[in-house]
């Protein structure tokens, strides 16, 4: 039974990986390479052409700005999903359940109904245009501040009380007790909000206008998407959008294989009641 | 000390939660390309039943809506249990693998699948083995809808898939030794004992895949930026940011919010009651 299992799985991801495997293999292929059928398992004539385009542009200053982007919507998501999914799951207030549905709101409306009118409303803060932008908006998610929440709420209550018995004030339970057990939920929303800020193309291909202001993933998908217009003898705009392709997928990949421990739990926390 | 700790969840939930959600209703009142401004009731909801591309997009949305969760639910459940029987070895290395692909989803990947469905590309010459004559892909609407389907089945089963797996570990394992001794079968248990255990979470799945299947967006806009493939919120973006008609755009989106609430709603309905 299991080898049957096993060998449908295998196949499953053969025909999983097949799109990607051309994508890179295509991206060292120059035009005849890539258009070549039957499609060429094994690349012949090995380029970097493809790469050699891609990277004489704005690479320096895209790849500054995509980390300034990355980082800075990863801290800024630890501190508003920790802060009150720790708040929920520990204190009693009023309201507190009105609140919390109000927050989690978000999820249930789509993206381009914030978009639309977040792209008003930063024209009115005068954000147009900046890297700032994009990072605001995207610093919130609900479904952070619910796995944070329910993280906190894992931790006994009793260990809480009896700090609080023992004289500790609320900072100190916060630094002895809280932050040291936090590293799983924090790499978990570091994950989550990193690679959503660098799978966010919509957003920031409608804010970020200016060339020197783009991210990697608009300047080269702009770069790339220029079809047709400069057709010169030699030009491969299929090898160099797979190219385009490999370049972005690569820091997400990183990612993930250096994090897919809490990734892996983060997804599966999402479904636990 | 609590309140201190909210003061950043509530800055940027009232910036950019709640008055984006009230500035969209607003802005549907109005016709604006931020140049010119005038109040016009509700003018853009009656515009929008005699807009030829809005109602396309609305019976493409259906369309979508009908093909891509049931195609995600019974992908992501049939590799669930193929994954589930085997050993944690085998299981940890299928989650990364099957993640990878929804990494690149979206614009990343579009620029393979671009390749896959060009009219010299990799599917024609797959038919070409069979003779048949190449077909042009992305010139129909049924035909895009289900490929851009499939496609995005491909970059976001994987995710659903580590979720059914975290249902499937909370089941009590005596279930199985009891059906076993019974003398179920293998299948049966699968179908009539586990399937219905992991009903809520199957419900989530489908209701995550319905919201998706009306935010398709990526797709569309790499490779068949048409109006017979549009869902709405590729017509959001037309109509917005391409045409500057943002009164409409705001309608169009205030009306992509309401069927969203009352999908979520129905949904979470059911997914609770599957849980009692």
């Amino acid at each position: 039974m299991k080898v049957i299992n096993k060998i449908i799985l295998v196949i499953i991801f053969i025909l999983l990986f097949i799109p990607i495997y051309f994508m890179l293999i295509g991206s060292f292929q120059d035009i005849y390479g890539v258009s070549a059928m039957p499609p060429r398992i094994i690349p012949k004539n090995i380029i970097i052409d493809n790469y050699e385009y891609i990277l004489k542009y704005n690479f320096g200053i895209w790849s500054i700005n995509t980390i300034i982007v990355t980082v800075s919507t990863i801290l800024l998501s630890i501190l508003i999903a920790t802060t009150s999914g720790y708040v929920f799951s520990v204190y009693n207030f009023r309201f507190k359940n009105i609140l919390w549905s109000l927050l989690l709101i978000q999820m249930m409306i789509p993206r381009i109904s914030m978009l639309i009118p977040l792209f008003v409303i930063i024209k009115d803060l005068k954000l147009s245009g900046s890297l700032i932008a994009t990072i605001l908006p995207n610093s919130i998610s609900p479904m952070e501040m619910y796995l944070a929440r329910n993280y906190f709420e894992s931790i006994p209550k009793s260990i809480i009380e009896s700090a609080r018995i023992d004289g500790a004030n609320e900072w100190q339970i916060l630094k002895m007790i809280i932050i040291p057990v936090s590293k799983p939920i924090i790499s978990v929303i570091a994950l989550f909000s990193g690679v959503f800020a660098l799978q966010d193309y919509i957003w920031q291909m409608l804010v970020l206008v200016d060339e020197s202001k783009q991210t990697l993933l608009v300047g080269i998908m702009k770069l790339v998407m220029r079809r047709g217009g400069d057709a010169n003898l030699g030009v491969n705009p299929v090898g160099r959008s797979f190219a385009a392709g490999i370049i972005l997928l690569l820091p997400l990949v990183v990612l993930f294989i250096i994090g897919n421990k809490y990734f892996i739990e983060g997804l599966q926390g999402a479904v636990k009641e | 000390m609590k309140y201190f700790l909210l003061m950043p969840t509530l800055i940027f939930f009232l910036l950019f939660t709640l008055w984006p959600i009230i500035k969209v209703i607003e802005m549907s009142f109005y016709q604006t390309n931020f140049i010119v401004t005038r109040f016009v009731g509700l003018q853009n909801y009656v515009d929008l039943f005699n807009n030829e591309a809005f109602i396309q997009s609305i019976k493409n949305s259906l369309l979508y809506i009908t093909i891509l969760p049931l195609l995600n639910v019974i992908v992501s459940v049939s590799i669930t249990f193929l994954i589930a029987d085997l050993s944690k070895k085998w299981q940890d290395i299928s989650k990364i693998l099957i993640y990878i692909p929804v990494l690149g989803g979206g614009i990343i990947l579009a620029q393979v699948w671009r390749w896959v469905f060009a009219i010299n590309g990799l599917m024609n010459w797959v038919l070409s083995l069979f003779n048949i004559a190449p077909i042009y892909w992305f010139g129909d609407g049924y035909i895009s809808i289900t490929i851009i389907c499939i496609i995005v089945v491909t970059t976001t089963f994987g995710g659903y898939v580590i979720m059914l797996l975290a249902a499937l570990t909370s089941i009590d394992k005596s279930i199985y030794e009891a059906a076993k001794i019974d003398g179920a079968s293998d299948f049966q248990i699968k179908i009539k004992i586990i399937l219905p255990l992991i009903k809520s979470t199957i419900a989530l799945i489908y209701l995550l895949s319905m919201i998706a299947s009306l935010q398709i967006f990526e797709y569309i806009y790499a490779l068949v930026p048409q109006q017979y493939a549009a869902t709405i919120t590729y017509n959001i973006y037309v109509t917005g940011f391409k045409n500057s008609k943002w009164g409409l755009a705001s309608a169009q989106a205030v009306i992509l919010m309401v069927i969203t609430f009352i999908l979520s709603y129905f949904q979470r309905k059911i997914g609770n009651e599957s849980n009692k």
